[in-house]
C-alpha cells in the first residue's frame, strides 16, 4: 500500500516504465512526492480533471491515447509521434485554450504555467518559443550524460518556484 | 442541210421573241442578254453577253452554242429541267450559278432564264436570258466553302451568322446551319475564356493563332486555333461582329502539353551543314535541367552540354555501336554539364534518325535527371556502412556484457530470458529484507556509546533511518512496481556513501561486514537487473538494426535469380533463425505447417528475410495467455487454389482496425499505435518490406487482428488475436 506522500507530481512520459524508470528512483526515494504517470495525452487529460497536482512534468512526443480529438490530431501528422508534438498541443489546450488544437471541455482552476515543466529529447532551440509563449519557464533536455537526479531536480526547481509565487495554505 | 434547219430554228425563235422583247433586241445594257435556240444555237446576244462570252462582237450570225460553254457538258440538262418545274410553277429561273469555260478559262455567270414557245403549239422552241459575270464572287464563295479552315462570322452579339462546311467539321456538325444562330461562347470549355478573346478583340482588332479550348458537338473538348478581325460599323465606333478563321490543333496541343509538362528534358539534335550536332528542339524542362534559356540552347552544339568532350565522344560511340546492331539506343547513362558548369548524372533514351539510305542525321530523345537517385544509392551505402557499424558495435557490447554477468555470479536469471519488472522485484526482496535487517542492527547500537552516535552526521542516521523504512515496505514507495525497482536502485550507492564515512573500529567487526555486504548484495541484484536489461535491449536493438541493414542491403542488390524452394523448409529457416528470441521472449512456436510440401519459385534471401519479418512481430508482441502459461505463436502453411498461405498468429498486441483498413501498417517508417506497448522497439519496415517481397513475387500479405475474447467490441486495453498471411503462388 503506497503511503501519500508531499506535493503531487503528475510525469506525462510514455518511456516512464522501460525507458526511464531511473529517473524515477531518486523521486520516488525522496520521499517528497507522490508520483504518478500518465503514459498518453487522454489519459493525461483525465488525470488532470480528476486531481490537483502540484508539479506536471510532459514529455513532448507522446501518444494520444483513445480520446478522439487527439487521435485526429495525430492522424494529421501522419501517425508521426515526432511531428505531432502532442505534449505542446497539451499544453496549449491548457494554459493558451483560445490558440489550442483541441478545446477541453474543463480545465482546472489549478491549472497555471508555474507548474508546469518540460522534460524530453526536443532540444530547447526547437521548444523554447512555444515555452516562452506558453509561460512555461522549466525545461530539461533528455540527452545521455544527464544526471539520474535530472527529474527530480526538474520537480524541486518548479516547487522552489512555486513558494515564492504561492503563499502558504496554497493561496496565491 | 443542218445549216438551213438551224437558220430556220434561228430565224423562228427571233420572230418569236420580237413579241417577248416588245421592241428592238436589248443591245446596251450592261448586263449580258442572249436569245438561244433550243438545241443551244446563238440567235441574238448584246454587246455585254458578247464580251462575257468572248464571241465575235459585230455580225448577226453568231456561229456558237452555248452547250459549248458548259464547263459540265450535262449541266445545261439539268437547268433547263429546273427552268421546267420554275415555269410550271408560273415563275422565271432566276439567280442561277452556271459554270462555264470560255476559251479554256473557268467562269461564272449569274443567270436569270425564260423558255420561247411557239405562240400555235405552245412547243419550246428557244431560250432566253440575261447573264452577268460573277466570277470573282464565285471564286470567294468557292473558297469559302471549299478551304480546309473553318471560316465563321459573327454577329454584334456574337452569334454564329455564317460559318462554312470546315468549320462545322471541326467541330463535328454535320451541317453549318446547325452552328448558325449560336452564341459563341457556348461552344467554350470556359465561357471565361470566350470574354476574355472577346476583350482581347475589341482591344486589338485582330487576334492571330490564339489558342482556345472548344466543345464539339459530342462534347469532346479541342484545342483550335482562332485568327480574327473585329468589324466595326461605318461609324468606326460600333462594333459590329467579326470574321475570322480557325484550325484544329488538338494534335499538335496534346503534344505540346506532353512535351512541355512531363518532367523529363525531351530534345531532338540535328546535324548541320558542318556536320556538327546542334539542339534543333527541346522542351523547357531540358532547358531547365541544363540551366539555359530555350532561345540559347536552340542551335547549341550538343557537345558542349556534357561533361566533358571524352563523354560526349563516349556517348556518340555508344548510341552509333548499338544502332548498327540494331540495339536499343535507351538507359545510356552520361555526365551532363549545366550553363552553370555543374556536373549532373542523367539517363538518356533516344531513337536515331536516319535519312533515306541509312545514315544517321540526328537523334530526338528524353534525359533524366538521376542525380536524386544516385545520391539515394550513395545514401544507401551510407546507411549500410553505419547499420554494419551498429551492428558492430552491438556484438562487442554483448560480447563486453556476459563477463560483467559473470563477475556478478551468482545469476538466479536465465541468460537469453526476458527479464519482467514481477521477477526483477521478486528477486530484489531477499537482499533488500537482508540489508532491512542488517540495518535495523545498525541502528539499534547507534545510541549504545558517543562514539558511535558520533560516527557519522545526525543527517546521515536520519537517512539510514529514512532507508530502513523504505526498505521495510519498499512497495508503498509507489504503486508502478518499475519505479519500486527504480527506487531499490538508488540506495546501495547512498548506504555505501555512508559506510564509508564511518570510522573504522567504533562498530562491531561482524555487524559492520554484515552491513557491508548486505548493501554490496542488493548493489550486485540491482547491476544484475540492470546488465539482463541492457543485455535485452542490445538483443531487441540487434534484431532491429540487422533487420534494417538487411533491407538496407537488399535494395541495393540486384534480386538472386529465383529458385525453387519448399515452402516448409523456408519456414523451418526462419523458425530455427529466431529461436533464440523467442526463447528470450518465452515464447513457444507452434509449427504446423510440416505437412505443406507446395514449392515456391523465389528470391529465396528476399523471402526468407520477409517471412522473418512477420515470426519476428509475432513473437514480439506475444503476451501471456494464462498466469504460468508460457505465451505460444502458431505458424500454419497451407494451399488455397494456386497460392500458397503461410500464417503467423499471435495472441497479444493489438493492431488499430483503422490503421488495417488505411493500410498505415504498410507504410515505410510507420509504427502501429500500440507497437510501442511496454517498449517494444522497431523500424516500421518490416511490413513494408514483406508485403513488397510478397507483391514482387506475385502475392500478398494480409493482416487481421481482431479481439481474443471473440466479441465485436474493439477495447485495445484486451489481447487480440494476430494473424499475417504471407501468400506466394505455388510453382508447379
Amino acid at each position: 500500500m503506497e503511503k501519500k506522500m508531499g506535493y503531487k507530481v503528475l510525469w506525462i512520459e510514455d518511456g516512464a516504465f522501460v525507458e526511464i524508470p531511473h529517473f524515477a528512483g531518486p523521486v520516488v526515494l525522496s520521499k517528497k512526492y507522490t508520483l504518478r504517470v500518465a503514459f498518453n495525452v487522454s489519459d493525461a487529460v483525465k488525470q488532470i480533471q480528476s486531481a490537483e497536482y502540484d508539479v506536471v512534468i510532459v514529455d513532448i512526443r507522446i501518444l494520444p491515447g483513445a480520446d478522439p480529438d487527439w487521435e485526429n490530431l495525430y492522424k494529421k501528422s501522419g501517425y508521426n509521434k515526432i511531428d505531432a508534438r502532442l505534449g505542446i498541443k497539451l499544453l496549449f489546450s491548457l494554459l493558451k485554450s483560445d490558440e489550442a488544437a483541441v478545446k477541453l471541455s474543463n480545465i482546472p482552476s489549478w491549472i497555471s504555467p508555474v507548474k508546469f515543466g518540460v522534460f524530453t529529447v526536443e532540444g530547447e532551440r526547437e521548444v523554447k518559443d512555444d515555452l516562452d509563449e506558453l509561460g512555461v519557464a522549466f525545461y530539461r533536455q533528455k540527452k545521455a550524460g544527464i544526471s539520474r537526479k535530472t527529474l527530480l531536480e526538474l520537480i524541486e526547481a518548479i516547487i522552489e518556484g512555486l513558494k515564492k509565487t504561492y503563499k502558504p495554505g496554497g493561496q496565491k | 442541210m443542218n445549216d438551213l434547219v438551224n437558220m430556220d430554228s434561228k430565224k423562228r425563235v427571233i420572230n418569236i421573241a420580237k413579241d417577248l422583247f416588245q421592241c428592238s433586241f436589248p443591245c446596251n445594257l450592261p448586263i449580258g442578254v442572249y436569245l438561244v435556240t433550243k438545241t443551244g444555237e446563238f440567235a441574238k446576244c448584246n454587246q455585254r453577253a458578247r464580251e462575257i462570252l468572248q464571241l465575235p462582237q459585230t455580225g448577226d450570225d453568231i456561229n456558237a452554242n452555248i452547250n459549248d460553254f458548259y464547263y459540265d457538258p450535262g449541266e445545261r440538262i439539268r437547268v433547263i429541267k429546273e427552268l421546267e418545274e420554275c415555269e410550271a410553277n408560273g415563275k422565271f429561273l432566276e439567280k442561277k450559278i452556271i459554270h462555264f469555260r470560255v476559251n479554256g478559262q473557268e467562269i461564272w455567270v449569274q443567270a436569270q432564264c425564260r423558255s420561247v414557245k411557239d405562240p400555235e403549239t405552245g412547243e419550246t422552241i428557244g431560250y432566253t436570258g440575261c447573264i452577268v459575270d460573277v466570277t470573282e464572287e464565285e471564286s470567294l464563295h468557292q473558297l469559302f466553302e471549299k478551304l480546309p479552315v473553318g471560316v465563321y462570322k459573327l454577329n454584334a452579339q456574337n452569334r454564329i451568322v455564317r460559318v462554312n462546311k470546315a468549320f462545322a467539321d471541326i467541330l463535328g456538325y454535320e451541317k453549318p446551319s446547325e452552328l448558325e444562330g449560336m452564341e459563341i461562347k457556348e461552344l467554350y470549355v470556359d465561357s471565361e475564356e470566350a470574354k476574355k478573346f472577346d476583350e482581347l478583340i475589341k482591344e486589338k482588332r485582330v487576334v492571330v493563332n490564339e489558342k482556345v479550348e472548344l466543345f464539339k458537338k459530342n462534347k469532346e473538348r479541342c484545342y483550335i486555333s482562332v485568327c480574327a478581325y473585329k468589324k466595326m460599323n461605318t461609324d468606326g465606333e460600333t462594333y459590329i461582329g467579326r470574321e475570322g478563321t480557325i484550325q484544329d490543333v488538338t494534335d499538335e496541343e496534346n503534344y505540346r502539353q506532353i512535351r512541355d509538362m512531363v518532367p523529363v528534358g525531351a530534345y531532338m539534335v540535328r546535324r548541320d551543314d558542318q556536320g556538327k550536332e546542334v539542339i534543333s528542339n527541346c522542351n523547357q524542362a531540358f532547358a531547365d535541367m541544363f540551366e539555359y534559356d530555350m532561345d540559347m540552347l536552340i542551335g547549341l552544339e550538343v557537345k558542349k552540354l556534357y561533361a566533358s568532350e571524352k563523354d560526349y565522344e563516349d556517348f556518340v560511340k555508344e548510341i552509333t555501336e548499338r544502332y548498327s546492331k540494331n540495339e536499343l539506343t535507351e538507359g545510356i547513362p552520361i555526365r551532363a554539364k549545366t550553363a552553370k558548369g555543374q556536373i549532373i548524372p542523367l539517363d538518356v533514351h533516344c531513337r536515331i534518325l536516319p535519312d533515306g539510305a541509312g545514315n544517321i542525321t540526328g537523334r530526338a530523345g528524353i534525359v533524366i535527371n538521376t542525380s536524386n537517385i544516385v545520391a539515394l544509392r550513395e545514401l544507401r551505402d551510407d546507411i549500410g556502412k553505419t547499420l554494419h557499424f551498429y551492428s558492430t558495435a552491438l556484438v562487442t557490447m554483448e560480447q563486453s556484457i556476459k563477463p560483467v554477468l559473470r563477475a556478478l555470479d551468482p545469476d538466479p536469471f536465465e541468460t537469453g530470458e526476458l527479464l519482467t519488472v514481477d521477477r526483477a522485484i521478486d528477486a530484489l526482496s531477499e537482499p533488500a529484507k537482508n540489508l532491512k535487517n542488517a540495518l535495523v542492527k545498525l541502528l539499534e547500537i547507534k545510541n549504545t556509546s558517543p562514539e558511535r552516535q558520533n560516527a557519522i552526521s545526525g543527517e546521515d542516521w536520519t537517512t539510514l533511518e529514512d532507508i530502513r523504512h523504505s526498505l521495510e515496505d519498499y512497495k508503498a514507495l509507489s504503486p508502478y512496481p518499475e519505479f519500486q525497482v527504480a527506487a531499490l536502485h538508488e540506495i546501495p550507492g547512498v548506504i555505501l556513501d555512508i559506510y564509508n564515512k564511518m570510522e573504522k573500529g567504533i562498530f562491531p567487526r561482524e555487524l559492520a561486514r554484515d552491513f557491508f555486504n548486505k548493501a554490496k548484495e542488493l548493489e550486485r541484484m540491482c547491476c544484475l537487473i540492470k546488465t539482463h536489461q541492457a543485455l535485452d535491449t542490445i538483443m531487441e536493438v540487434d534484431y532491429s538494426i540487422r533487420a534494417l541493414r538487411e533491407y538496407v542491403i537488399f535494395q541495393q542488390r540486384r534480386p538472386d535469380l529465383p529458385t525453387i524452394c519448399n515452402i516448409s523448409t523456408l519456414i523451418q529457416t526462419v523458425v530455427y533463425q529466431l529461436y533464440l528470441f523467442a526463447q528470450q521472449r518465452r515464447v513457444a512456436i507452434k509449427q504446423e505447417y510440416q505437412s505443406c510440401q507446395a514449392q515456391v519459385k523465389v528470391d529465396e534471401r528476399s523471402v526468407l528475410r520477409a517471412l522473418s519479418n512477420l515470426l519476428y512481430n509475432a513473437i514480439k508482441y506475444s503476451w501471456y495467455r494464462e498466469i504460468g502459461e508460457k505465451p505460444w505463436i502458431t505458424v500454419r502453411a497451407f494451399t488455397v487454389k494456386d497460392k500458397v498461405h503461410v500464417e503467423f498468429q499471435n495472441y497479444g498486441v493489438p493492431i488499430a482496425k483503422e490503421e488495417i483498413d488505411n493500410n498505415l501498417i504498410f507504410k515505410f517508417g510507420y509504427r502501429g499505435k500500440y507497437s510501442g506497448d511496454r517498449q517494444r522497439m522497431g523500424t516500421g519496415i518490416g511490413l513494408t518490406d514483406a508485403r513488397e517481397t510478397a507483391r514482387n513475387h506475385g502475392g500478398d500479405v494480409k493482416i487481421k487482428s481482431v479481439p481474443a475474447s471473440g466479441e465485436d467490441e474493439y477495447d485495445y486495453s484486451k489481447p487480440f488475436l494476430t494473424t499475417a498471411t504471407f501468400i506466394l503462388p505455388i510453382y508447379y
